[in-house]
């Protein structure tokens, strides 16, 4: 879920992001749950940002944050197919928490959560959305995690993929993710260069275009790099990553531009979970402390 | 209530007829009703800037679209073409007398129409990871020719084979329907006459099966023009997946679903149109005369005379 172009922000550069993902399970019990064993930090409502949440909100003491939970490990569902559970709803529970307000997830195909927030449907959208001036036209974002592109093939690779060799080749993306125009463009390149096209095939979930090279369907698969290490971890070595992953940009927590206090109320939440030490908590359960950032942003510009 | 009473005096001529025409203050409340929830729904429609018409418009004919249109309307096209020759087969197959047809029949009707379509349309798009090859050659022995499964069913044929295939279960049970309606007189005459059973078939059973089977198959027709919207399963794309494309990159998804459903609109409209024309064409053999087609019908309203 990122732009094409390269987004270099000094929060990226504050961050040591390490490329080796795959090794990321290795030395942290990453499934879910108190993973560390030491007991939580604890978030107690800041009445500094309590007072910024819109009444709307606060009335019913409800906040109401769309997501689309086919984007492991940071947005999907138990096993028991209906708790939603991963970073990014563990950061929105404690979120909640900061903010003095009960969250409440839902789960919603990811091209329709933005007009949902505009439409007032949902109040907040958390489910790993890529922040790029498109998105910042029409949503505020909060800047609270940096991800890159990785690409993933069978293992050992059968048809040779790189994300620099794949014309002429399946590939599969979920669509209306920012790597759908990754992947558009350098099928376009693979014309210009006066070779076959890449086939783009793409899948609603996240989830189907991983199952779909499982498969053998396609050729390889782009996704985010938390998400294509999670994926390669969980198909038990029928997926290997590809090269290193490229395009760091920040997520972002899409806030409704109606109240712009509520986006700042947002950033300084995030900015005290950070701080707190609850953030590092949560990204070490889940094993993606590669892409934890130090500050949270208030539609940091590109 | 007079009237009655007149009528027990056989000698009392009756009065006048008072004729005083049927009043209906029903009809005129319904008016007011109707007209004034048509002018409210009119009046969003058109003032509420969310419909956004005119970025609909901008684009209804764009490139993508279009393409989505075209691709709608061809696989719409082959999967019933699919669909009503297997359907025929099929459905003959079920009324043969071999025992061994009737159930092949059944089974392949029971396996296709009780599992959805979205189902059979995923299978059919990761056959691969059942079969990696599909071979021709000597059952159980010897291959002549392998395919491999991925180059043999690209996207746009697991979208026809979920859709055709499929269409095929529904197809055979109107086609059995249409040739169960022929009355049994008429194959009698036929093999009075001599002719064996497949010339029965095609001269005189099924013409006249044609009448029954024509409507529910233009019904599946326009049917299948919106199933064809979860070939996305596969996936491949067609208007509904290129109008949302357009719609989440624009933010704007609404409008976007507005419009693919206007273009919906726009070629059932268009499957209404040849259902009506071919259905007249098979009631030839059923009615004395023909039913006035509407532009028969609007030249006789307005010049008043009869169609030669």
């Amino acid at each position: 879920m990122r732009p094409v172009t390269t987004i270099r922000t000094g929060l990226v550069a504050a961050v040591a992001v390490s490329l080796a993902l795959t090794g990321c399970g290795e030395d942290t019990e990453t499934t879910s749950g108190e993973g560390t064993g030491s007991p939580p930090v604890s978030v107690t409502a800041d009445s500094e940002f309590a007072a910024l949440v819109p009444e709307s909100v606060a009335e019913d003491g409800v906040l109401v944050v769309a997501t689309d939970a086919s984007y492991a490990p940071n947005e999907f569902f138990d096993e028991d197919n209906e708790t939603l559970v991963g970073m990014t709803i563990d950061l929105g529970m404690a979120l909640g928490e900061a903010l003095g307000v009960e969250v409440q997830f839902e789960n919603s195909p990811f091209d329709s959560i933005i007009p949902g927030l505009e439409s007032g449907k949902f109040e907040l959208g958390m489910s790993s959305f890529t922040i790029n001036p498109e998105r910042m036209e029409v949503v505020d974002m909060v800047s609270y995690f940096v991800a890159g592109t990785s690409w993933a093939a069978p293992a050992d690779n059968p048809e040779a993929v790189s994300p620099e060799n794949a014309c002429g080749k399946k590939v599969a993306v979920q669509k209306a993710t920012v790597q759908v125009e990754d992947i558009t463009a350098r099928s376009e390149e693979c014309l210009a260069g006066g070779k076959a096209e890449i086939t783009i095939d793409q899948y609603t979930l996240q989830s189907d275009a991983t199952t779909a090279v499982v498969a053998g369907k396609d050729d390889a698969m782009l996704a985010d790099s938390p998400v294509v290490a999670y994926a390669v971890k969980q198909t038990g070595g029928q997926l290997e990553v590809i090269g290193d992953s490229y395009d760091d940009a920040p997520y972002g927590i899409a806030v409704p531009k109606a109240d712009p206090d509520f986006a700042k109320a947002v950033q300084g939440a995030v900015q005290a979970l950070i701080d707190g030490g609850r953030y590092t908590e949560i990204l070490d359960e889940w094993g993606v402390t590669d892409g934890a950032v130090e500050t949270a942003d208030l539609n940091p510009v590109p | 209530m007079s009237t009655l009473r007149r009528a027990r005096h056989p000698g009392a001529r009756p009065g006048a007829v008072q004729a005083v025409p049927v009043r209906h203050p029903g009809r005129w409340v319904a008016i007011v009703v109707i007209g004034v929830l048509v002018a409210m729904v009119v009046n969003s429609v058109v003032t509420n800037p969310n419909w956004d018409w005119a970025f609909q418009l901008d684009n209804a004919f764009s490139p993508p679209v279009l393409r989505g249109v075209v691709t709608t309307l061809w696989l719409t096209a082959v999967a019933m073409l699919m669909g009503v020759v297997l359907g025929v087969i099929l459905a003959v197959m079920r009324l043969s007398p071999n025992p061994v047809l009737t159930g092949a029949a059944w089974f392949y009707i029971w396996l296709f129409r009780g599992t959805p379509v979205y189902v059979q349309l995923i299978i059919w798009a990761t056959i691969g990871a059942l079969y990696k090859q599909i071979s021709l050659g000597i059952p159980f022995g010897e291959a002549f020719v392998t395919f491999d499964t991925r180059t043999l069913i690209p996207n746009v044929v697991a979208a026809l084979l979920g859709l055709g295939l499929n269409e095929a279960a529904y197809m055979a049970e109107i086609v059995r329907a249409g040739i169960l309606s022929v009355d049994e007189g008429q194959s009698e005459a036929a093999s009075a006459l001599g002719m064996s059973r497949l010339l029965t078939l095609r001269r005189i059973v099924l013409p006249q099966a044609m009448r029954v089977v024509v409507p529910p198959t233009g019904n599946e027709t326009i049917s299948m023009l919106k199933t064809t919207s979860l070939v996305v399963a596969v996936p491949y794309y067609e208007l509904l997946f290129n109008a949302q494309a357009i719609g989440t990159r624009t933010f704007r998804p609404f409008p976007m679903l507005i419009m693919a459903s206007l273009w919906y609109l726009a070629m059932t409209s268009v499957l209404m149109v040849g259902q009506y024309y071919i259905e007249r064409h098979y009631a030839k053999g059923s009615v004395r005369t023909l039913p006035l087609t509407p532009v028969q019908r609007l030249r006789k309203r307005f010049t008043g005379s009869e169609m030669r």
